[in-house]
């Protein structure tokens, strides 16, 4: 049986299960799955937290979820496509801040919500409007590749670093999640081509319990797309 | 069962909640669909009804702009002169803020002359596409009308070989009547919804283009001062400007 759920005590960035395979889903009662994602169960569409993050909703094509009660069926199974991975993550009362497109499910416990952020840094490169979930439960975020996760302790040494291993910057467009507590550093190019296109930008994690990205090996999403950077711009 | 914390009386509180959110998303669903029948019907009979809606959900969307507009200023300014905010980072000169002011404005001129004659080329269009369906719906009204009136006509004075018809002439010409304005009717009712449509697009192409205006000034003005803190790399990569997430909706 999958282990969803993990053990008191362990901190966020361990309670995060990465499947590349279909897992099972017998530790859900009900989930508020993503239309046309997950087990091929009987169609049941509502619209939970009507007024929660409606414009993301929207535009992300999930205002309408499909509840699932997997307690109803045997052996449910979650699919996994080849190229692509899931990630779990189990919240005890943290908030994530992810995008909206990247979610494949969330349970009824959890608790949608937007923050605006106009940090000049942050307005340069991303939308103002940020999707956050919190309270007690799971979530689970579709990715298109080598999954990358970072936890960084803002008094750990220089040595000590990343989780994963020496600090590094990652692109902006490559973050799928990130704990709400984050702090990040932008690292962007002081040239005019920088101050009037579209050329992405590069982050360091200064502090964080959880980041969840994308490896730059991923070739799904590339940061040279046009249209997905002028989409961000346009769409609210 | 879910694995949550004994102690927390406030995690159950929330699985009450989002539990009472779920049982009650059908009624909800019902409602609005309810409401947008209403709406439908009111329009059809009363086409004022939708316009006076529109006009209220107007106002109140000026009245919640003007409330939001300075707490958003208020909260851009806070966020960014904060400790670890950029402007406290990168504090520039006259000169360097001056040429910050104009490279924005000229790097925004090109995109913001494009978005204006963009949505007044959508204004014209709209018009235009009005003026055709008022002519087109207006002479079928007429038409209309005329045969209402030829029927009228008819019924005062029914000529020879509507007297011979079988059956009552005069309670066929009554029904035949009562078809006829209520054609008409009908047709007044579609162009005033098609044009009711069609302000509507006005309004929403008139919103989005503010909503851009805003949006690519925020976006152009930030790249500019990320790029001229950076462009002093001892400032920028010594101290740098931190990105945080704690912020709330106004807050």
């Amino acid at each position: 049986m999958t282990q969803l759920r993990h053990p008191p005590n362990t901190p966020l960035a361990q309670r995060v299960s990465v499947f590349k395979e279909n897992f099972g889903v017998e530790e859900l009662e009900t989930v508020y799955a993503r239309r046309g994602s997950g087990p091929e169960v009987e169609g049941n569409n509502r619209i939970p937290q009507r007024f929660r993050c409606i414009v993301s909703r929207l535009l992300s094509g999930s205002y309408v979820w499909n509840k699932i009660e997997a307690r109803r069926s045997t052996h449910l199974e979650w699919p996994v496509a080849a190229s692509e991975r899931v990630a779990v993550v189990e919240l005890r009362g943290e908030t994530l801040c992810f995008r909206m497109r990247r979610v494949l499910f969330f349970e009824p416990t959890l608790e949608l919500s937007t923050i605006i952020n106009l940090q000049v840094q942050w307005c340069a490169f991303e939308s103002p409007f940020i999707s956050c979930i919190s309270g007690h439960g799971l979530v689970a975020f579709r990715l298109d590749g080598t999954p990358e996760l970072v936890s960084r302790d803002s008094n750990a040494s220089d040595s000590a670093r990343e989780s994963g291993g020496v600090l590094r910057s990652r692109s902006m467009s490559r973050l799928v999640a990130w704990s709400r507590d984050s702090k990040f550093r932008t690292i962007a190019k002081g040239d005019l081509f920088n101050a009037i296109t579209f050329a992405s930008c590069a982050i360091e994690v200064v502090e964080s319990p959880l980041v969840l990205g994308l490896r730059a090996d991923s070739e799904s999403e590339s940061d040279g797309r046009l249209l997905a950077r002028i989409l961000r711009l346009v769409v609210p | 069962m879910h694995d949550l914390p004994q102690s927390h009386d406030a995690s159950d509180a929330v699985v009450n909640t989002a539990a009472h959110h779920a049982s009650d998303d059908r009624n909800w669903l019902f409602g609005v669909l309810c409401m947008a029948v209403a709406l439908v019907a009111a329009g059809w009979f009363a086409p004022v009804i939708l316009v006076g809606l529109l006009v209220l959900v107007m106002l109140g969307g000026a009245v919640a702009i003007l409330v939001a507009l300075p707490l958003l200023v208020h909260k851009l300014v806070r966020e960014n002169t904060a400790e670890d905010g950029f402007l406290h980072v990168w504090q520039p000169t006259l000169w360097q803020a001056t040429v910050a002011v104009v490279m924005t404005l000229l790097s925004w001129i090109p995109f913001g002359v494009a978005s204006v004659l963009l949505f007044s080329a959508n204004g014209v269009l709209v018009r235009f596409l009005a003026a055709l369906i008022e002519r087109g719906i207006q002479k079928s009204i007429e038409k209309t009308g005329e045969l209402g009136e030829s029927v009228d006509t008819m019924q005062a004075s029914p000529s020879f070989f509507i007297r011979i018809l079988p059956g009552d002439s005069a309670e066929l010409l009554s029904s035949l009547s009562a078809g006829v304005r209520g054609s008409e009717q009908m047709l007044q009712h579609l162009l005033a919804i098609l044009l009711f449509l069609l302000v509507l697009e006005g309004i929403f192409g008139w919103i989005f283009l503010v909503w851009l205006t805003v949006r690519s000034s925020l976006y152009l003005i930030a790249r500019r001062i990320v790029a001229e803190a950076h462009a002093d790399a001892s400032q920028a990569r010594s101290r740098g400007a931190v990105t945080h997430f704690h912020m709330g909706f106004f807050r």
